[in-house]
């Protein structure tokens, strides 16, 4: 009896070894990565989100690349002449740049990808309004002729902010701008592999063997892209202790947005690092609706910088002082365009004086202020809760309205009186490189209905974001930016509510991790067996 | 028998017709733009208006409709708005993983409760229907994802049986199959086990008090024909009920598991797509899931007829 029950002991035992050898992760060249989102769409000129451009980066090249100094180096381009009048810039191309069907990358290619990335981008479209022509001169050689001196070429062409020019065959290329592309061709370091995408689980790359990357080191965006991974897989779990789990366990080897608190964990995990790529961050922002009491008032609108603690948000939105830093600064700090011109309420914030431009604005305090609050948004719902708390605190009536975040971005384009689904104010967040600048998206539009939701009306500061792109050097660009700054404290454009950054926590068989001002890249990434 | 099944099919069509206008018109009056999701967050009213004349969704109310009813009843379910596949193929991909988590939940909870209700109902009292009792409690106290969470940190971690996360096809082999499902199956199967176990308890132990049971006896039927044959037979309404409603419940906790373990799974497909306002994929999918609660509600109710000559509707 005894010896039978050895003998299903020794049973259970081996299957269990067997059941464990056959779970063992699959090491090599195959790098797992768990990402922030699911890929959405596949045109980086559809779409704004950061997951999509991640995958324009992993499948797609550009003219330039921005590297870790803010500075745009050449990419795609072999070499570029500026005319002496600088009106017109001819690009040449480098030798032996190929699509991932083997086919060369032509300036034809090229000039049909700017024109699509034009028609869509905020920066492309400035562009466009100076732009004479786009000229092909030969196979490799194309010109960009404008009507006066821009100073902003080279910056479009590597910006990191969406939409980024990103080149496609020309066949693709031809789509119009605001329909999807179903061709998913690049001349990136990796190709996408569409036959095993499934959405909302896993997106796949394999290395291209064609790509050939520059010689200079990898620096940020720039530099050279070399795709040391035969395959990536982009595995979509949304539950972080799944995620964890799944790290801890082996199954994956690249996790970007683990939350804050589960950093003790990792930090202390065996065979497991944590890192952090994003430099710049990203920046939360307090929106009004300008065109409805009381925030129809410039002086209202000054009251709410009166009344932010960027310190109160931080601590809701991220809650750790290692990842978060307080800035004074429409554009965000730690790029070139920092600056506190005209913000000194953001750094000595004062309710009582909120208090009395509320008054001064002849605001009915008994009359409710509708906040949009969506709760399933993790950095917008703690904003709004802060906010809120504060106008209570100086004795404002606040209507809360809760909803998801897909209904508030239907609501925020309501116009109407509150009584009638219209809004005062609502919260929002973005990369740190679209508003890095005062172009590079239309964060700091005011032309009224037909730019940012919110509505702000204001020519002069659009004649200054004008004037920013057309002047040249970065010292000059600083300049016009503090007036931007404080034209846009004057007019209580958005209220800027701080920034933060995150980790990505990996395997430490992960090597060769870059820094960039933005989302991670993966060349230059490698894995040991 | 042939008569009132068809008649019962018959009355699915109608059904199915007020669910699909139903699940239209939810959608198109519940706020939420698509155009706007996939405008992202800078864009200006112009590129949301141009998004939106591209998806056809600045058309009347009943002319989107048409053109969906269309297509729907020409056998296609139309097209992802953000990810360009066809729903169908979209469904089609993840169709497998969660029949099977269904599947395998059913036939494990079925195999487990059964006989242990019956056992338990028919030795009402005894240590293994208390044990039973207290097992109820806990399958029913603890959250399904709990209970996945443990089972991952014990199972997957420390004894390195099962993978963390993700779902292995059938036809890469039966036992990579298993070894991705089980957990899942343990997990949400747990929950419907207790149930059934409890109802199947219920109803037998009521049928052992009846006057046949006792005819049964004193006829000499040994104990475990009388339960089996008798006992359990005349208690199978009940259970095939709660069987039913098992699996409607189903497809709500399949959404959970498939977010605990990470299989890529119909649940999920329909939760990322209400949270952007994918209408095609919403659409499609609950279409689907009505026609599955439909068909089981089909098979339950044949099943009545064919366990009681009585039942006629």
């Amino acid at each position: 009896m005894l010896s039978h029950v050895k003998g299903i002991r020794r049973t259970l035992l081996a299957s269990a070894f067997l059941l464990a050898g056959l779970g063992t992760a699959v090491a090599g060249p195959t790098l797992r990565f768990v990402p922030h989102a699911d890929l959405q769409a596949l045109d980086p000129m559809g779409s704004t989100a950061d997951i999509v451009k991640m995958h324009g980066f992993m499948i797609y090249d550009t003219l330039y690349g921005l590297d870790a100094n803010f500075v745009p180096q050449p990419q795609m381009v072999k070499t570029m002449t500026p005319s002496d009048d600088r009106k017109t810039y001819r690009f040449t191309l480098r030798d032996g740049l190929k699509w991932h069907d083997g086919q060369p990358v032509t300036a034809e290619d090229c000039v049909a990808s700017l024109k699509r990335w034009a028609a869509r981008d905020a920066a492309g479209q400035l562009m466009n309004r100076v732009l004479a022509e786009m000229k092909v001169v030969d196979d490799k050689t194309f010109e960009l002729i404008f009507k006066e001196p821009y100073g902003l070429v080279l910056e479009s062409l590597s910006k990191v902010a969406s939409n980024i020019p990103f080149m496609m065959p020309k066949r693709v290329a031809e789509t119009d701008p605001f329909k999807e592309i179903q061709d998913y061709t690049g001349s990136g370091p990796y190709r996408f592999v569409r036959k095993d995408w499934v959405p909302g689980n896993k997106v796949v790359y394999e290395k291209f063997a064609g790509y050939v990357p520059r010689s200079e080191p990898a620096s940020a965006f720039a530099g050279g892209k070399v795709a040391k991974l035969d395959r990536v897989e982009w595995l979509i779990i949304r539950d972080q202790q799944t995620a964890l789990s799944a790290l801890l366990g082996g199954e994956i080897d690249l996790w970007e947005n683990p939350s804050l608190d589960l950093l003790p964990v990792l930090k202390t995990a065996p065979g497991i690092a944590t890192s952090v790529i994003n430099q710049t961050g990203k920046q939360a922002q307090l929106y009004f609706n300008h065109v409805i009491p009381p925030f129809d008032n410039p002086k209202a609108r000054q009251a709410m910088f009166w009344l932010t603690k960027q310190k109160a948000y931080l601590q809701a939105i991220n809650g750790n002082p290692e990842f978060y830093r307080t800035c004074a600064s429409f554009f965000i700090c730690g790029t070139p365009m920092e600056t506190e011109a005209g913000l000194e309420a953001l750094k000595a914030p004062d309710p009582e004086k909120a208090k009395a431009l509320f008054k001064e604005a002849g605001w009915d305090f008994s009359k409710p202020i509708v906040v949009l609050d969506p709760t399933d948004e993790t950095i917008a719902h703690p904003a709004t809760v802060v906010t809120v708390q504060a106008m209570r605190d100086i004795g404002l009536k606040v209507d809360v309205q809760a909803m998801d975040w897909a209904t508030m971005l239907k609501r925020r384009n309501s116009r109407e009186p509150t009584s009638n689904g219209g809004w005062n104010i609502l919260h929002s967040y973005t990369g740190g490189q679209v508003v890095s600048t005062p172009v590079w998206s239309i964060a700091f539009s005011g032309a009224c209905e037909k730019g940012l939701f919110g509505w702000p009306c204001d020519q002069t500061l659009e004649d200054l974001r004008l004037k920013w792109a057309l002047v040249d050097g970065v010292e000059a660009k600083k300049a016009v930016a503090a007036e931007v700054s404080k034209r846009a404290f004057e007019t209580g454009h958005h209220v800027p509510l701080g920034q933060w950054t995150s980790y990505v926590a990996h395997s430490a068989k992960v090597s060769g991790l870059i820094a960039t001002q933005d989302v991670p890249v993966f060349w230059n990434l490698g894995k040991a067996d | 028998m042939l008569a009132f099944i068809a008649k019962r099919m018959l009355a699915v069509i109608p059904v199915m017709a007020v669910v699909s206008i139903v699940v239209f018109l939810l959608l198109r009056l519940s706020p939420g733009d698509p155009a706007l999701v996939i405008a992202g967050e800078n864009a200006d009213a112009e590129a949301v208006q141009r998004i939106r004349v591209a998806l056809g969704l600045d058309q009347p109310l009943l002319t989107q409709f048409l053109v969906w009813l269309r297509t729907m009843l020409s056998g296609d379910l139309g097209t992802s708005i953000f990810t360009n596949l066809p729903v169908a193929d979209l469904i089609l991909q993840r169709v497998e993983p969660t029949l099977s988590l269904a599947l395998a939940t059913m036939i494990f909870a079925i195999l487990v409760a059964v006989p242990l209700g019956t056992v338990a109902g028919a030795t009402a009292g005894s240590w293994l229907d208390r044990t039973l009792m207290v097992v109820s409690v806990v399958g029913f106290s603890v959250p399904a994802f709990v209970l996945g969470y443990c089972m991952i940190y014990v199972f997957s971690l420390q004894l390195g049986w099962a993978p963390v996360q993700g779902f292995t096809s059938i036809s890469k082999g039966f036992l990579p199959f298993l070894r991705t499902i089980a957990l899942p199956t343990v997990t949400l199967g747990l929950a419907y086990m207790v149930l059934i176990a409890r109802i199947t308890r219920a109803s037998v132990l009521e049928m052992m008090g009846e006057d046949f049971i006792r005819t049964a006896r004193a006829k000499g039927v040994v104990e475990r024909l009388v339960v089996t044959h008798h006992a359990l037979r005349n208690a199978a309404i009940p259970i095939l009920t709660v069987i039913g409603i098992g699996v409607a419940l189903l497809i709500s906790g399949v959404v959970v598991i498939e977010t605990v373990f990470n299989i890529p799974g119909v649940g999920r497909l329909v939760v990322d797509a209400i949270l952007k306002r994918d209408y095609p994929v919403i659409q499609g999918v609950i279409l689907l899931f009505s026609a599955v609660y439909v068909l089981i509600n089909l098979t339950i109710d044949i099943g009545y007829a064919l366990l009681d000559p009585r039942v006629r509707y």
